[in-house]
């Protein structure tokens, strides 16, 4: 009979191949070699590690049940037999269990070692970022999410959403902090928003209407985030709110119109270009269909319907600019174009509509784009040397492996240019795991980005930096606009 | 089979260091997702 450490040499090799396949695919990762789009060495990489150690796992685990736990001996009887038969299947049945597990050990722990990409961009973009909102040492606020920047008085005020991770939390709040140059360590808290008794409250959308300050935000009800209204506070110094309202819209029907509560407002605040109509984009239920419309106030209280933006598939996170005709440009994230959902998975079907409006912002054309699906986005428009106005987007960049949308995949906090028909990567922010939910301001020159992301010392899978490493921060990028006005000019296809 | 061709048997001193090992590895590792998942819920 062969001994035990006889039996557990095969495992056992089986995991130090693993390792070393560990080890050369987090090295891929690191020098950027075959390491992104849907299908590449690195995902290859991944599965046949995994594989390979889950393989050990189990026989390692089996035989150290088998022959040191259970200590199962040889039996001749016909009873004896099947007593063994049904002993080892439920050995078996345990050491898969515990298998299944530990792998998950093994790669939460192989993806905290990972390290990172360099992220070097062109020079010509004059590209700085820092962490401007460290998650802090308290560990039931480590997760800050959610932001939104604005300029407002000479001074930088960023919106966000802290709480202990990206699911719900029933004790989290909306915090402003205000900088007078968005630099490390200026930042300084000045307010913290909470819901009308219940306090997961997200996406917050911070603006001035008519010489009032409004912040719109989505309260959560659900465990797996899904807002499904939005309320609103006002303020006139920056420091203190009202108690939060639900926004209502006045919506139109075939045969008349009704005010109604359930619309989810866009990534974009409510943006005006004669200060006297503001427009917001919002998602919800129209006649059974999921649909996002452009709405229109005057005061930032009462919202009345424009036009459909969007009713083909379910979508969500409108962000809209203007363009110099007056009329908008959307881009939508949406989870699937086609009965194929692919949720934890992703699926080929993910993509970005992008609606341009015409008739006055009352009909809109549409283009889709499959490189990314654009959540937690924000639009920006600079005008180039030649008084052309050029649409930028600060959104999320769904690198792979596998399909956009796959838990497991990487994601960056990324600069697009936006077309009517397209949309062209700029260049990726230092960024990892759960991040984007941008902000964007624009003083003088320079383009200021605030966006999170868990620790950029990682790189670490989505899923894996939204529920088990859960911490935080917020950071920003400042690049120069002609700088990438500029860099645009160079990229094919621009 | 000579003495010297047998295979040499473990001492139960090595036997429970390679037990110990295998269940301090393979119990960090089970644990870990647990817990790095669960804590979320008591903070």
């Amino acid at each position: 009979m062969r001994t035990f450490v006889e039996k557990i040499k095969k495992p056992l090799i089986l995991i130090l191949i693993s390792i070393i396949l560990m080890i050369l695919t987090g090295i891929a990762n690191t020098l950027n070699i075959a390491n992104s789009g849907p299908f590449n060495l690195v995902f290859f990489g991944a599965i046949a590690f995994a594989l390979l150690m889950f393989l050990g796992l189990l026989g390692l685990i089996f035989v150290f049940l088998h022959d040191r736990v259970f200590t199962i001996k040889p039996m001749s009887t016909r009873i004896g037999k099947i007593k063994k038969l049904l002993t080892n299947t439920g050995i078996f049945l345990m050491a898969l269990f515990i298998s299944l597990t530990a792998l998950l050990g093994v790669m939460l722990s192989y993806y905290y070692i990972r390290l990172p990409p360099s992220y070097s961009v062109d020079p010509m973009l004059q590209l700085e970022t820092w962490t401007a909102i460290p998650p802090g040492g308290q560990i039931e606020k480590h997760h800050k999410s959610n932001t939104d920047l604005y300029y407002w008085n000479n001074s930088f005020y960023c919106i966000y959403q802290n709480s202990k991770w990206h699911l719900q939390d029933l004790d989290g709040e909306l915090v402003i902090e205000r900088s007078p140059d968005a630099s490390a360590g200026s930042w300084e808290r000045i307010a913290s928003i909470k819901g009308p008794g219940h306090n997961d409250v997200r996406d917050p959308l911070l603006t001035e209407i008519n010489g009032t300050l409004f912040v719109y935000f989505l309260p959560n009800f659900l465990f797996d985030p899904e807002p499904n209204t939005t309320y609103y506070t006002t303020s006139n110094d920056m420091e203190n709110w009202t108690e939060p309202t639900e926004v209502k819209v006045n919506v139109s029907y075939d045969e008349n119109w009704e005010m109604e509560v359930g619309w989810i407002f866009g990534r974009t605040e409510p943006i005006t270009n004669d200060n006297n109509t503001w427009y917001v984009t919002a998602f919800g239920e129209k006649n059974g269909t999921w649909v996002t419309l452009l709405l229109e106030t005057r005061n930032g209280i009462d919202w009345k319907e424009i036009s459909v933006v969007y009713d083909t598939y379910p979508s969500g996170e409108p962000c809209i600019e203007f363009l110099p005709n007056g009329e908008i440009i959307s881009t939508l994230r949406v989870g699937a174009m086609s009965s194929w959902t692919g949720y934890e998975f992703g699926t080929p079907h993910a993509g970005t509509i992008i609606a341009t409006s015409y008739d006055n912002r009352t009909k809109w054309s549409h283009h889709a784009d499959f490189q990314t699906r654009m959540d937690g986005a924000r639009l920006f428009k600079l005008v180039d040397a030649e008084n052309i106005t050029r649409i930028f987007a600060a959104g999320r960049n769904h690198l792979g492996p596998g399909l956009v949308g796959n838990h497991l995949g990487r994601k960056r906090t990324t600069i697009y240019e936006v077309k009517e028909d397209r949309l062209i990567h700029v260049f990726d922010l230092p960024s990892n795991g759960d991040t984007a939910y941008t902000g964007v301001a624009i003083v003088g020159d320079e383009v200021y980005v605030s966006y999170y992301t868990n620790p950029i010392r990682r790189d670490l899978p989505w899923i894996v930096g939204l529920a088990f490493f859960s911490k935080s921060e917020i950071r920003m990028a400042k690049f120069s606009a002609t700088g990438l006005i500029n860099y645009a000019n160079t990229i094919i296809g621009g | 089979m000579s003495e010297e061709e047998r295979p040499k048997e473990l001492t139960q001193k090595q036997k429970f260091i390679i037990d110990l090992i295998i269940m301090i590895a393979v119990g960090f590792l089970v644990i870990l997702p647990f817990t790095l998942y669960a804590y979320h819920f008591f903070i």
